[in-house]
C-alpha cells in the first residue's frame, strides 16, 4: 500500500513540476509518456533559433528504409543553460537521440536527450525531468 | 501512522517540492549563489532579476458572463486548455505584443529596473520591452479609450505609476490596456479599465518578492490574486537576447503544425 501511495506522490509531483516553467510553447501535441529512440541518426539540418529549434533527421527503420524526423528543440537561451552552443550539433553529425514522439503518429517529437559519436550526450530540460 | 495520514504527509511533500522542482536550471544557480544574501537596499530594487518561465498561477475567481465569452474564445498553448500550435489563436505565436500583465505572468526569465528621475523602468528580456513606471506623483489616465480628442488612447502595456508602500515594497499600479493582448498565457481576460497592481517586496538584496492582483469587474466578479513569484538576482548582471522573431515563429508553426493535427 505504502509503495502504490509513494508512486501516487511522485505522480502528483511530476504532474505538478511538468507544467510551469519549462516551455515557451504547448506540449501537447506530444506524448510524455513515450521515448523514442532514434539510433545512428542523420542530421540533415538543425536551426538553432527561437522560439525552438528545429532538428532535422534520416534515420534508418528496422527494414533499412531511411525515415525522416524533425524534432524541436528548447531556444537557444534555455539549451544555452543546459550546457549547448551552437555548434553542439551541425548537418552531418551522426548522433542517437532521445524524443518525445508527437500523439498524432507522425515523424515528430520533441528532443529529450542527444548521444554524439565522442560520447558527449547533450540534454535539454532533462535536469528538471530527472528531479521529478 | 495511518494511512490516510501517510497520504496526506506525501501528498503535503509533492506539493512543498514542486516549486524548487520546477525551477530552471539558471534559477537554480542564481538561488545556489545567493544562500547567503545581504539585507534588502533602502528604496531600491535596481537590478536584473531571473525567474521562471510561467510562475505558479492561482485559479481564478468566477468570471462574469462577458469575462467566460472573452476566456472561451481563446486557444492557449499553455494551462489545462492547451491545443497544439496548429490550433492556437495566442498572439504570442506570431510575435505579437505580450502585453501586461502577461509580461509579469509568463516569460518572466528574466527583468531589470532602473530607478531614474520622475520614473522608474522596468527592462523586460523577452523582446527587449521597457515600461515607464511614473513616480513623481502623477495620476492614472481615466479617460482612455474615450471618443473626446484629449483621450488617451489603449496600450498593450497600459499607463503605469509607482509608489513605495514602504522602504522596501515597491507598489505599482496599471491601467488602460489595448484588448487584444491576453491577461496571460492561459488565455485569461482583462478589460481596457482593468487595475493591475504589482507589490514588489525585496526580500533581501538577492531576493525579489511579486505578488500580482488584477482588479476587472468587466471580466471577474471579484479581484484576482494571481500569483506570488520570488525572483533572484542575477548572477550576471546582463540580459541575454530573447526575441521572438516573426518569420522563425511563423517557419516554426508550419514545420510542426503536422504534429497537432490528429490523425
Amino acid at each position: 500500500m505504502r509503495t502504490r501511495i509513494i508512486a501516487f506522490a511522485i505522480v502528483i509531483t511530476v504532474t505538478l513540476t511538468a507544467a510551469p516553467g519549462f516551455a515557451h510553447h504547448s506540449d501537447v501535441a506530444y506524448d510524455q509518456t513515450k521515448r523514442t529512440t532514434l539510433k545512428d541518426a542523420k542530421v540533415i539540418s538543425y536551426a538553432w533559433r527561437n522560439p525552438h529549434g528545429i532538428m532535422v533527421l534520416d534515420v534508418k527503420d528496422e527494414t533499412g528504409e531511411v525515415v525522416r524526423w524533425t524534432l524541436e528543440t528548447g531556444s537557444p537561451s534555455s539549451l544555452m543553460t543546459d550546457g549547448w552552443t551552437k555548434n553542439s550539433v551541425v548537418a552531418g553529425d551522426v548522433i542517437t537521440v532521445d524524443a518525445n514522439p508527437a500523439r498524432n503518429g507522425t515523424k515528430f517529437g520533441r528532443l529529450l536527450r542527444v548521444a554524439k559519436a565522442d560520447g558527449t550526450v547533450l540534454t535539454w530540460g532533462e535536469r528538471n525531468r530527472a528531479s521529478q | 501512522m495511518t494511512t490516510i495520514a501517510y497520504l496526506r504527509a506525501v501528498i503535503a511533500f509533492s506539493l512543498i517540492a514542486t516549486p524548487a522542482l520546477a525551477q530552471r536550471p539558471q534559477q537554480q544557480q542564481a538561488s545556489a549563489a545567493t544562500k547567503n544574501a545581504g539585507p534588502a537596499p533602502r528604496r531600491d530594487i535596481s537590478g536584473h532579476w531571473v525567474g521562471p518561465v510561467s510562475p505558479r498561477k492561482e485559479p481564478p475567481p468566477p468570471m462574469t458572463a462577458l469575462g467566460q465569452q472573452v476566456f472561451d474564445a481563446t486557444k492557449p498553448l499553455q494551462g489545462p486548455r492547451a491545443v497544439p500550435i496548429a490550433q492556437t489563436n495566442d498572439p504570442l505565436v506570431t510575435c505579437n505584443p505580450e502585453g501586461f500583465p502577461r509580461s509579469a505572468l509568463f516569460e518572466t526569465r528574466g527583468f531589470a529596473f532602473e530607478h531614474v528621475p520622475r520614473r522608474t523602468l522596468q527592462l523586460l528580456q523577452y523582446q527587449r520591452v521597457w515600461r515607464e513606471i511614473w513616480t513623481d506623483g502623477r495620476s492614472l489616465p481615466t479617460n482612455v479609450g474615450a471618443p473626446d480628442k484629449n483621450a488617451r488612447d489603449p496600450r498593450y502595456y497600459g499607463y503605469s505609476v509607482g509608489r513605495w508602500a514602504d522602504d522596501y515594497t515597491f507598489v505599482v499600479t496599471t491601467t488602460g490596456f489595448n484588448e487584444d493582448a491576453w491577461a496571460d498565457e492561459r488565455g485569461y481576460p482583462r478589460s481596457m479599465d482593468a487595475k493591475v497592481e504589482e507589490r514588489y517586496r525585496r526580500i533581501d538584496h538577492d531576493h525579489l518578492e511579486l505578488s500580482v492582483t488584477i482588479d476587472d469587474p468587466k471580466m471577474y466578479t471579484k479581484p484576482y490574486f494571481v500569483m506570488k513569484q520570488v525572483y533572484t538576482w542575477a548572477p550576471v548582471q546582463e540580459f541575454e537576447e530573447q526575441l521572438c522573431i516573426p518569420s522563425e515563429a511563423l517557419e516554426y508553426r508550419e514545420t510542426f503544425r503536422p504534429a497537432g493535427t490528429g490523425k
